[in-house]
C-alpha cells in the first residue's frame, strides 16, 4: 500500500504537534530544568520539520500519484485470504491463547495458512502438528516459557 | 592485550557449552540465511528468547556464529534463484546468478563462503587488535563525547539507510519517540504510558524488531509473488565445493584485500554496519577494475570484493558495540541488548574491569568464521535440498516463531501486540520508502542519547557551546554539524533542481 507524500507530510507534521502537546502535559519535577518533556519536545519539532520537508518534496514533484495506491494488493483471492489470516489469525490467537491453548491453536493457525499458501493436505497434516509440538516442547519444557496447554492440557501434562 | 587475558579468553571459548552454541548457531544461521527473504537480523531476533536461558558468552557466541553463517549463506538463494537471502547479498545477486546461468554455480557459491570467511577473519583480527586500544582512549570520554558519538551513529544510519534523508530521519525519530515511552530515566516520571502497566517499563526492542523485519517481510511477500513454491531451479552444473578457489585468490588478491579493508572500515562506523559495505565494495570494485565491462555478466572479481567486505564489516561492526556500547547495526543492537539483559554492560569499562569477556567474544568470531569452511562445503553440496523447502511451509513456521519470540520476552501477550503493530507499521514504512534500521537503532540508542544529552545540558547549564568545549567532543560535534550542513545543502539543491537525481540515490540496504 503506497500513500502519497501529500498525505504523509502533513500527517507527520500533525503528529509532531500531537507529540509536543503530549510532552507539555508530562509531569514536571520542581527544580529540574531539563526534565521528561525535553526529548519528546525535540522529537515533536523534528516531526513537524520533516513533515514540511516531505510535503515540499511532494509539491515540487507535482501530482499524478494516487493519494492511496492499493494496486499491489490486486492479487488472487487466495493470497488475499492468506494475508488476512496471517494477521487476523495471530490476533485471534491472542484472544484464544488461554482458553484453547497454544499447541492446538498454533496447529490450526499453521494448517490454515499452509493450505491457503498452496501446501498439500498431506504436507499440512504432517508438518503443522510436528513443528508445533517441537516448538511447544522446546519452549515450555526446555526454556520454561509458560505456554498454556489449554484444551490439550490433559494430554500434554 | 596481555597474554594472560588471551589465555583466559581462550579457556572461556573452548568450553563445551560455548563451542556447542557456536556450532548450533552456525547450523541455524545456515538454514535461515539460505532461505530467501529471511535476514541475519531476523535470525538473530528469533534467537533472543533462547539466549534468556544462557550464560553471556554462549549467548553472544550463538548470535555471532548464526549471523556470520546467515550472511554467508544468504548468497545461496541469490546465486541459485536470483532471490537475495540477506540485504548484504542483494548487492551482487545479479553477478552470482549470471555465473549460475553459465553453469558456474559451484564456483559462485564457493566464492561466497570462502571469501566471506577470509573477510570475517580479517575483521575479527582488527577487532582483537584495536578493541582494547580504543577502549583505553574512550575511558576519558564524558557525557559530551558519548552524546556526540550516539548522534553520529544515528545520523549516519539515517542518512545511508535510504535514498531520501528526510525519510531516514523520520524513521529515526519514530525509534527515538518509542524509546521515550515508559519511566523517564532522569526524573522517573511516566511518559506516554496511557495508564498501561506494561508500558511503564518501556517498549522492548525485540518484538518491535521481530515485527518490523520478519512480520513485515512476510506481509510484503504476499504482494511480490514470493509466496509460491514453484520457483524454477536453474541448472547447477557440476557441484565441486571450493574447486579453483585458490586460483581466483591468486588472480584477484587486491580485490580481497580492498574488500576486507573497506568492510572493516565501514562496519566499524557506528550506525552503519556490514550490510552497506557489500554495496560500496561492489561499486568500488567495478570502478577500479581493468575489465568493468564484464561486470553483470558473471564475473568473479566484483563478487570476491563484495563477499570479502560482507563478513569483515560484520566483525568490525562490533568495535563500536563492544568498545563504546553503541551498536553498529541492528544485529549488534540486539547483541548489546542481550548483554545488558545478562548484566554485562558493553563499553570501555568492560575492557578494563573484565577484559577476558570481550576478548572471548572476539575469539568467537574466529571460531565462527573458521566453521564457515566445513559448513560452507556441506552447504554447497546440499544447496539444492535446502532451497527446495517451499515458502508455503516455512512462512507459517516463521510466524509461529514470531509469536513465540514476542511472547517469551516478558511471558505476556503484550509483546505479541507490539510485534503485530510494528509489523504493519514496518510494512507501510518500507512500501513508502522509509527505512527500518534507523527505527531500531533509535529505539536502542534513544535512552543512551537522552541520558547523555540531559546530563550534558545539566553540566553546561543549558549552554549548547559547552558541547564543544572538550577537544574530542568538539571534533565529533564539528563532524556532526558538517554532515548536517552537507545534507541540508544537498536537500536545498534538490528542491531547486525540482527533480530527483537517480545517480545520487543510494540503494536502500533493507
Amino acid at each position: 500500500m503506497k500513500i502519497s507524500d501529500r498525505i504523509t507530510g502533513p500527517a507527520l507534521s500533525l503528529f509532531g504537534v500531537v507529540v509536543i502537546v503530549g510532552a507539555t502535559r508530562l509531569p514536571t519535577v520542581p527544580g529540574v530544568r531539563f526534565g521528561a518533556d525535553l526529548m519528546p519536545m525535540l522529537v515533536g519539532v523534528g516531526f513537524i520539520g520533516l513533515g514540511i520537508a516531505i510535503s515540499m518534496g511532494a509539491f515540487i514533484a507535482g501530482g499524478g500519484q494516487k493519494l492511496v495506491d492499493l494496486s499491489e494488493w490486486h492479487v488472487p483471492m487466495r493470497k488475499k485470504l492468506a494475508a488476512v489470516w496471517t494477521f487476523a489469525g495471530l490476533v485471534l490467537g491472542i484472544f484464544l491463547f488461554e482458553s484453547v491453548g497454544f499447541p492446538l491453536y498454533a496447529v490450526i493457525y499453521m494448517a490454515v495458512l499452509m493450505l491457503l499458501m498452496g501446501a498439500s493436505w498431506l504436507v499440512t497434516v504432517i508438518v503443522s502438528p510436528t513443528v508445533v509440538m517441537l516448538l511447544y516442547v522446546g519452549f515450555s519444557k526446555g526454556l520454561l516459557v509458560p505456554l498454556p496447554a489449554g484444551l490439550l492440557g490433559g494430554i500434554l501434562s | 592485550m596481555s597474554v594472560e587475558t588471551l589465555l583466559q579468553a581462550l579457556s572461556i571459548v573452548f568450553q563445551a557449552d560455548v563451542l556447542l552454541a557456536i556450532l548450533l548457531g552456525a547450523v541455524y544461521g545456515l538454514f535461515i540465511g539460505a532461505l530467501p527473504g529471511l535476514t541475519a537480523t531476523m535470525s538473530t531476533a528469533l534467537l533472543v528468547p533462547v539466549t534468556f536461558y544462557m550464560a553471556p558468552v554462549p549467548a553472544i557466541a550463538l548470535i555471532v556464529s548464526s549471523t556470520a553463517m546467515a550472511i554467508s549463506a544468504g548468497d545461496m538463494p541469490g546465486t541459485l534463484l536470483r532471490i537475495p537471502g540477506t540485504p548484504a547479498s542483494a548487492a551482487y545477486t545479479d553477478e552470482s546468478y549470471q555465473m549460475t546461468l553459465k553453469g558456474k554455480a559451484s564456483t559462485a557459491l564457493s566464492i561466497g563462503f570462502f571469501f566471506s570467511a577470509m573477510g570475517g577473519l580479517v575483521g575479527a583480527t582488527v577487532l582483537l587488535v584495536t578493541g582494547p586500544l580504543l577502549a583505553k582512549i574512550s575511558l576519558n570520554f564524558s557525557s559530551f563525547e558519548f552524546f556526540w558519538l550516539a548522534v553520529l551513529g544515528l545520523l549516519t544510519c539515517a542518512l545511508v539507510s535510504g535514498s531520501d534523508a528526510a525519510r531516514g530521519f523520520t524513521s529515526l525519530l519514530i525509534g527515538l519517540l518509542i524509546s521515550t515511552v515508559g519511566l523517564d530515566i532522569t526524573t522517573g516520571a511516566p511518559r506516554f504510558v496511557f495508564g498501561q502497566m506494561e508500558l511503564m517499563g518501556g517498549v522492548s526492542f525485540i518484538p518491535v524488531m521481530i515485527g518490523m523485519f520478519a512480520f513485515s517481510e512476510i506481509l510484503r511477500g504476499f504482494t511480490t509473488g514470493q509466496t509460491g513454491s514453484g520457483a524454477e531451479m536453474p541448472k547447477l552444473g557440476k557441484i565441486v565445493p571450493f574447486q579453483g578457489i585458490f586460483g581466483l585468490f591468486r588472480k584477484y588478491p587486491f580485490s580481497f584485500v580492498r574488500g576486507a579493508s573497506l568492510g572493516t572500515a565501514v562496519g566499524a562506523l557506528p550506525g552503519i554496519g556490514g550490510d552497506l559495505a557489500a554495496w560500496i565494495a561492489y561499486g568500488m570494485s567495478k570502478r577500479f577494475s581493468k575489465t568493468p565491462e564484464k561486470y553483470g555478466t558473471g564475473h568473479p572479481e566484483g563478487l570476491i570484493e563484495s563477499t570479502s567486505s560482507n563478513n569483515a564489516g560484520l566483525s568490525s561492526a562490533w568495535i563500536p558495540a563492544l568498545v563504546f556500547g553503541i551498536p553498529g547495526d541492528a544485529v549488534t543492537a540486539i547483541a548489546v541488548g542481550v548483554l545488558f539483559m545478562k548484566g554485562v554492560n558493553p563499553g570501555p569499562r568492560l575492557f578494563v574491569e573484565n577484559p577476558s569477556m570481550p576478548t572471548a567474544i572476539i575469539l568467537c568470531f574466529f571460531v565462527a568464521n573458521l566453521l564457515l569452511f566445513p559448513l560452507g562445503f556441506a552447504a554447497i553440496k546440499l544447496a539444492r535440498h535446502v532451497l527446495s523447502i517451499p515458502r508455503s511451509v516455512i512462512v507459517p513456521i516463521i510466524l509461529v516463531c514470531c509469536f513465540l519470540g514476542s511472547y517469551a520476552v516478558n511471558n505476556t501477550l503484550f509483546g505479541v501486540w507490539v510485534m503485530l503493530i510494528a509489523g504493519v507499521v514496518g510494512y507501510l514504512m518500507e512500501r513508502n520508502g522509509f527505512p527500518i534500521a534507523p527505527v531500531i537503532l533509535g529505539l536502542v540508542l534513544g535512552p543512551v542519547l537522552e541520558r547523555n544529552f540531559i546530563m550534558s545540558m545539566q553540566i553546561s547549564g543549558g549552554n549548547l557551546l559547552g558541547f564543544f568545549e572538550r577537544p574530542i567532543a568538539a571534533f565529533l560535534g564539528v563532524v556532526v554539524c558538517l554532515i548536517l550542513v552537507a545534507t541540508a545543502t544537498r536537500s536545498i539543491l534538490y528542491f531547486r533542481r525540482g527533480a530527483p537525481d537517480e545517480e545520487d540515490a543510494v540503494q536502500s540496504p533493507q
